[in-house]
């Protein structure tokens, strides 16, 4: 779906509202300052996003997802490359070596669950505000898989022209550390539109409030 | 207010409570009675705030907002909050704490009178986290042990490796040089001959100590092998890596080592310096310390080679 300039600007901007209030959040919670940079955000169809990402699909990535439903449904997925999920995890809580076989990054897995939950909950409800409708999400789940492998299984069973995705790139910045994440929204076609239409409306009614 | 059937709620191992979008309890299973000694009856309609004075969640208020608002559910790691509610627990920490480690989860709950509820389920961790320190420690003590020599303290030779491939990544990418001094005891042979292995191995403690005095935090010691070591000097050109090792030089010459009184124990310095000028790998980098090493022996040792910085460049 091709988003015309101001469509492209107003979904920055409402984005970018979302994950700076999960920063404020996170910030709190690590008692850092963490920033997120201005996303740049997209919506490709299903087949064309392990290229939008510019990540290969062939790599495992870190991943915490959450299933949606209601008004919208789908799946949101934050993904990091593992190197920057470990670089952010170090520099909130520190190194955590391996031992023997005993692995003891279960730590890490856990704060990076919370911290993605943080984030997804953060950029879903400015979706639900601006579909002015409840989004119910699953409880937040972490893997480590191949990103091509995800996103088939996050699909489903589902035809890839009944789905659209929207992409949300954006750096996190802790620790004077910068990683590199992206929110990605694996949608109905259905859902998008109603995000689209939503989209709209709340552009329409900043340019009748404006003319007021 | 949502019921949860009692018979399931107050057998499970973890801890359920009920509250509303003003963080009032609504229900508080027996797991919670038991662990925080606050009865269910005591706890109804009371915020947390009430139950336990010094709470101070502001992540645990911001999740049940979101719950509430938003029925987005919420996880608390152990990782990030350590404890959601304060709850003593029998079990010391093995950092002095003896509140529960805990692990939780809020989640949204549709009530009979059309309001949404959270439901806030904690799970003790504590031991898991108590097993996990401790293995942390021993993987970190194994870690450092690993990187450090048996007799001295100081770094090894596997350290030195590691260290030296990451430095000159550095010192390429933000053009800073890097001496290296490599250092050998002279005569050590001698020195053991003449009193015993326990005496040449309390020479080459004392002779570590020396030389580490010499230095800066950041520079690296590394015990080589035997009676050989290696000094690493970030930011230090090839004049500053000659004073040092001359700094180094008469440092061992003036101090009793061991059984030894001072300057009955020399040693010979070869120095070596990267810089973007001359970059190199950390092999080379060494094996042309070491070959100023061997000109320092060759030359009736108790010296520095290169003696000048012009003949060094030469």
């Amino acid at each position: 779906m091709e988003l015309s300039v101001l469509e492209r600007n107003s979904l920055t901007e409402l984005t970018n509202i979302g994950l700076n209030r999960a920063a404020t959040q996170l910030s709190s919670l690590l008692n850092d300052t963490i920033s997120i940079g201005v996303p740049k955000v997209e919506i490709v169809p299903v087949e064309e996003v392990l290229a939008a990402l510019a990540m290969p699909g062939e790599e495992d990535v870190a991943c915490v997802w959450q299933r949606l439903n209601g008004q919208v449904d789908g799946t949101a997925m934050l993904v990091f490359h593992l190197d920057g999920t470990r670089k952010l995890v170090n520099a909130l809580i520190g190194s955590v070596p391996i031992l023997a076989g005993v692995d003891l990054r279960a730590y890490e897995h856990e704060a990076m669950t919370e911290i993605g939950n943080i984030i997804i909950s953060s950029g879903i409800s400015v979706f639900s505000d601006l579909i002015r409708g409840e989004i119910e999400l699953s409880v937040p789940t972490y893997g480590e898989h191949r990103l091509g492998d995800l996103i088939a299984a996050q699909a489903g069973s589902h035809e890839p022209r009944d789905l659209s995705v929207i992409i949300i790139l954006a750096q996190l910045r802790a620790s004077q550390q910068n990683v590199s994440g992206c929110l990605v929204l694996l949608l109905s076609v259905r859902s998008v539109a109603s995000l689209m239409q939503g989209l709209k409306a709340e552009m329409q009614r900043s340019l009748d409030a404006s003319v007021a | 207010m949502p019921r949860l059937p009692e018979r399931v709620r107050d057998r499970v191992p973890i801890g359920i409570a009920v509250l509303d979008g003003y963080y009032r309890v609504h229900s508080w299973n027996a797991w919670l009675a038991e662990k925080t000694a606050i009865s269910e009856e005591s706890a109804l309609g009371k915020t947390l705030q009430d139950l336990f004075p010094h709470f101070n969640s502001p992540r645990l208020i911001w999740a049940i907002g979101q719950v509430i608002t938003r029925r987005s559910p919420q996880v608390l790691s152990q990782a990030l909050n350590q404890f959601v509610i304060p709850i003593r627990t029998a079990i010391r920490g093995r950092h002095g704490t003896s509140l529960m480690q805990q692990q939780a989860y809020v989640n949204p709950l549709a009530g009979d009178d059309g309001r949404v509820y959270a439901v806030l389920s904690i799970l003790d961790v504590t031991e898991s986290v108590s097993r996990s320190s401790a293995l942390l420690e021993v993987a970190q003590k194994l870690q450092s042990d690993s990187n450090r020599d048996a007799l001295t303290g100081l770094y090894n030779r596997r350290f030195l490796w590691e260290w030296l491939v990451q430095q000159l990544k550095l010192c390429n990418r933000y053009d800073h040089s890097l001496a290296c001094l490599m250092l050998d005891i002279d005569h050590f042979k001698r020195v053991n001959d003449g009193h015993g292995h326990e005496g040449g191995d309390q020479v080459i403690k004392d002779f570590a100590q020396v030389v580490a005095a010499q230095l800066r935090d950041s520079d690296v010691l590394v015990r080589y092998g035997g009676e050989e070591f290696v000094v690493l000097i970030p930011h230090c050109g090839a004049e500053c890596g000659i004073a040092s090792a001359q700094r180094i030089l008469a440092a061992v010459r003036g101090s009793k080592l061991g059984p030894l009184a001072p300057g009955e124990v020399t040693c010979s310095i070869g120095v070596a310096c990267w810089s973007s000028d001359h970059p190199s790998t950390g092999e080379e980098l060494l094996k042309r310390a070491d070959k100023y090493l061997y000109e320092a022996k060759q030359g009736g040792r108790n010296a520095v080679v290169p003696k000048t910085v012009r003949a060094f460049k030469s």
